[in-house]
């Protein structure tokens, strides 16, 4: 072979092998291989997240308070998850128990809490029986959260055929009290009933509601839209939680122990939040109450349906005081005509619980949440009135 | 609207797409881009910075005519007008009527609530337009063509909110390259890149500092003296990385659209000595003061005394530009000091002819721990809530009261030695970035790429959509 050709061909050898890494380095900062699996991946995570929060990631016997206080639209998760497992189940006749922190179960664990025995009693019942209960419950919730949540159920197409409002006195306590009527969902209120919602603003406001409005509203609903489509968005509290709370033993919330058994400090038993749980004044049963304007709701939206109500009690030992208060039974009795007018099932149960299955004033030890559930369920099913 | 917000990352992807989709509209997208970002912080000021920009634009055009003098003069009446109205007539008032032992009554008036709303920007817009209107007057810059290109030179909405502080020479040429900027994926990757790094550092560290450091200074005059020190710490950190996010970011979105911002910080807290702290933090600020304040009162071309008090002289008005309070003129104030005191050290260790110690490592490292131990305590100033605050706090870090630790303690103490690993670790990777993003991309197979950024993309929206994005601390400035 001519040597000069040999050279030249080992030349563009060489040339082609310098090339080489080039072309690959300039592959690297050209290419978007890289972007292309992010964008691949993230949307795989998207089904993934979609895949794993299921009803029993935010609910069990009653929704995960944690992921609730973290972010009010968990209970919006609640319901779509709800409305999942109902229709995979093909669930027909079902309950919907709506209450405050008693019918929750503060200072128990789920696996001890009414929405427990409740679902127990009314699956297991041979006579009358229901294929589950579903607990919405959570602390701190009004009348008006109640009339969210009913219409909240309607637009999933939950059937609200059977609905029980857990109640207790300081429902009705009225105003001055700092408690607004739609404590957790005005958003929701806002987005289901319109009218009703600009209706009960005032008093919102008046009670540390921010409303927002104008390019505000617009810029935060658009967000909210988007972030139906992002299921690690939609989901963001309900992950988060739930890592934080995968280490935990147990749920429960609170000192489980009878009231007797510890210790209720003289500050608390004197705090302005106790003492308006329980506060006399006479309640005003009409509409201007806002606790009764929403429980007018609620019987209207029932009608034709089955709802029940039940008042839970106060401890009648630690509260004496309170409960033996001549404004505080005059009031109880004001509720009772009310809800004898109110033209649904409802019992009281002041006194019906013995003062040693109380947790503190007003919540429930494991053996007084089986009792009210056996109450309100013998109640349900006309054993009891 | 904040950097840290989807509206903005929604915001950015739409500008993004616009630019490239037509280049030739492109100054007018920036200009309408720049109009939407401010004006969704208020109409308002929106239309007053409208007619600043306006104003000073039609100004500089005597600048370079007979009536020079009276044009520049004009210019800086309007831009420091606003300014001194904004920012500090309050605090002149207050002062003026503590001096006088008396109270006006703003009553029915538009202040009687004692309360201007402070533009945003404000300080970093009015710092560009005197840059630019002394820049025009000393023949060092061509005026702008229009109006047009001057409202995005100065409100581009990558900047306008806390700088990087532009220059007209940098960046109107810039601009007037706008259309023949092509697509390029690197450069549009780098842009990717600042702006997680910034995202990184404000959802992941700066929200995690910020409730400590908010509860312990609300509380200040309780702390004890190691709370005193960890409070300051905290801060440190807070500030720098909220402020160094922003800075980023900004770079980042300039590298979006192939324009080049101002790297605003490099690691300042391995600095040996305020010169050098300067020269890595709030870069474009430091390089404003030296240009505009610092050169024109001589400089270092005067005598000893002079350049002292010239230093001290533009490092209170960089304190005074912070913010209208008396912690603000303290802390700039006590950097004049620092930067003087340091400038007479080194002329001493000169004279001893010891210059040599500056390349002892060991040396190195303490004058670094020195020296962030004393920025650490300027930050006392620049955060205490009062005057009182500040002292209280200083007076407890003296520890003269005892030393006591708890576990939480140890626990963030141990967090900020983190923080400050993680300072180290950014200078490391910052100085060898080039070589390691090759390697990234040419030795790490695609999908390990593309799985380590959507773990990025996956915790960053989580957190950003968390709840409300808090504002940037240099916002308020």
């Amino acid at each position: 072979m001519n040597p000069e050709l040999k050279i030249s061909s080992q030349t563009a050898k060489r040339a082609a092998r310098a090339k080489a890494p080039y072309s690959k380095l300039r592959k690297a900062r050209y290419g978007y291989y890289g972007i292309a699996f992010a964008l691949l991946l993230f949307i795989l995570t998207q089904f993934a997240a979609s895949y794993m929060v299921k009803l029993d990631t935010v609910y069990k016997h009653r929704l995960n308070y944690d992921m609730f206080l973290e972010d009010a639209k968990v209970m919006g998760i609640v319901v779509d998850e709800m409305a999942r497992e109902i229709k995979d189940k093909g669930l027909t006749n079902y309950a919907i128990l709506i209450g405050n922190s008693v019918a929750w179960g503060t200072n128990e664990s789920s696996d001890h809490s009414l929405g427990r025995y409740l679902s127990d009693a009314a699956t297991a019942d041979e006579d009358d029986k229901l294929e589950a209960v579903f607990n919405l419950s959570a602390p701190s919730i009004m009348a008006g959260d109640a009339y969210t949540l009913l219409l909240m159920l309607d637009e999933h197409g939950i059937k609200t055929d059977n609905v029980m409002i857990g109640l207790t006195y300081s429902s009705f306590v009225q105003g001055g009290s700092g408690v607004r009527k739609v404590f957790w969902l005005g958003d929701d209120l806002k987005k289901q009933d319109p009218a009703m919602f600009e209706k009960v603003l005032p008093h919102l406001e008046a009670n540390g509601y921010k409303n927002m409005t104008g390019w505000k509203e617009t810029e935060h609903n658009a967000i909210d839209a988007v972030s139906e489509w992002i299921p690690v968005v939609k989901y963001k509290t309900v992950i988060q939680e739930s890592i934080k709370q995968s280490g935990k033993k147990s749920d429960l919330m609170g000192d489980p122990r009878a009231w007797d058994e510890k210790k209720f400090s003289e500050k608390w038993i004197t705090s302005p939040q106790y003492l308006n749980f329980f506060n006399p004044e006479p309640f005003d049963m009409s509409e201007a109450n806002w606790s009764v304007y929403f429980m007018n709701r609620i019987a209207e939206h029932q009608q034709g349906k089955r709802l029940f109500v039940f008042v839970a009690g106060s401890n009648g030992e630690l509260s004496k005081q309170e409960v033996t208060h001549p404004g505080y039974i005059a009031n109880m009795e004001k509720i009772d005509t009310y809800l004898s007018e109110f033209g649904a099932e409802y019992v009281i149960l002041q006194d019906r619980i013995a003062p040693n299955l109380f947790t503190d004033h007003v919540h429930l030890t494991k053996e007084g949440n089986e009792q009210l559930a056996r109450i309100i369920w013998d109640t349900w099913k006309g054993k009891e009135s | 609207m904040l950097f840290n917000s989807p509206t903005f990352l929604l915001f950015l992807v739409v500008v993004f797409g616009l630019y490239y989709a037509f280049p030739r509209g492109r100054m007018m997208i920036l200009a309408l881009a720049n109009a939407a970002f401010y004006a969704y912080a208020g109409v308002g000021y929106f239309l007053l910075f409208g007619a600043i920009v306006a104003s000073v634009y039609f100004i500089s055009k005597g600048l370079q005519g007979p009536r020079g003098k009276l044009a520049l003069g004009l210019g800086l009446a309007v831009v420091l007008g606003n300014l001194l109205f904004f920012k500090y007539s309050m605090f002149l008032l207050e002062n003026i009527e503590s001096m006088l032992g008396m109270t006006f009554s703003l009553q029915g008036t538009a202040f009687d609530d004692r309360m201007i709303a402070l533009p945003i920007g404000i300080s970093f817009y009015s710092f560009q337009l005197i840059a630019y209107l002394v820049d025009v007057h000393r023949g060092q810059l061509k005026p702008s063509r229009s109006l047009f290109e001057f409202w995005v030179f100065i409100s581009l909405f990558a900047h306008s909110a806390a700088g990087p502080i532009l220059r007209g020479n940098d960046f109107i040429p810039q601009l007037r390259n706008i259309r023949s900027i092509l697509f390029r994926a690197p450069r549009v990757k780098l842009g990717m890149a600042f702006i997680l790094l910034g995202l990184f550092k404000k959802v992941v560290i700066v929200e995690q500092i910020a409730p400590y450091v908010n509860d312990y200074f609300a509380k200040a005059q309780t702390l004890s003296g190691v709370e005193s020190w960890i409070a300051s710490y905290l801060f440190a950190f807070q500030i720098y990385f909220d402020f160094s996010a922003y800075s980023e970011m900004a770079v980042g979105i300039g590298f979006l659209l192939g324009l080049r911002l101002d790297l605003n910080f490099k690691t300042p807290y391995l600095s040996a000595n305020p010169a050098e702290f300067w020269r890595r933090w709030h870069i474009t600020l430091s390089q404003w003061i030296r240009d505009y304040i610092f050169i024109p009162l001589g400089g270092s071309r005067v005598a000893n005394w002079r350049i002292y008090a010239n230093l001290i002289a533009a490092m209170t008005i960089s304190g005074i530009w912070h913010g209208a309070a008396w912690t603000f003129v303290i802390w700039g104030f006590y950097h004049g000091l620092l930067s003087a005191g340091h400038r007479m050290y080194a002329k001493g260790i000169a004279r001893l002819g010891w210059k040599q110690i500056h390349n002892n490592g060991l040396y190195k490292v303490f004058s670094i721990f020195v020296f962030f131990h004393l920025t650490v305590v300027g930050w006392v100033f620049f955060r205490a809530n009062s005057w009182s605050d500040a002292l209280y706090l200083l007076r407890k870090m003296t520890m003269l009261d005892g030393i006591q630790f708890s576990k939480q303690h140890l626990l963030l103490l141990a967090v900020i030695a983190g923080l400050y690993l993680l300072h180290i670790m950014e200078s490391i990777v910052v100085s060898r970035f080039q070589r390691w993003s090759l390697a990234w991309q040419l030795y790490v197979p695609s999908i390990i790429r593309g799985a380590v950024y959507a773990v990025i993309a996956v915790i960053l929206l989580i957190l950003l959509m968390k709840g409300e994005s808090s504002g940037f601390i240099y916002f308020q400035f």
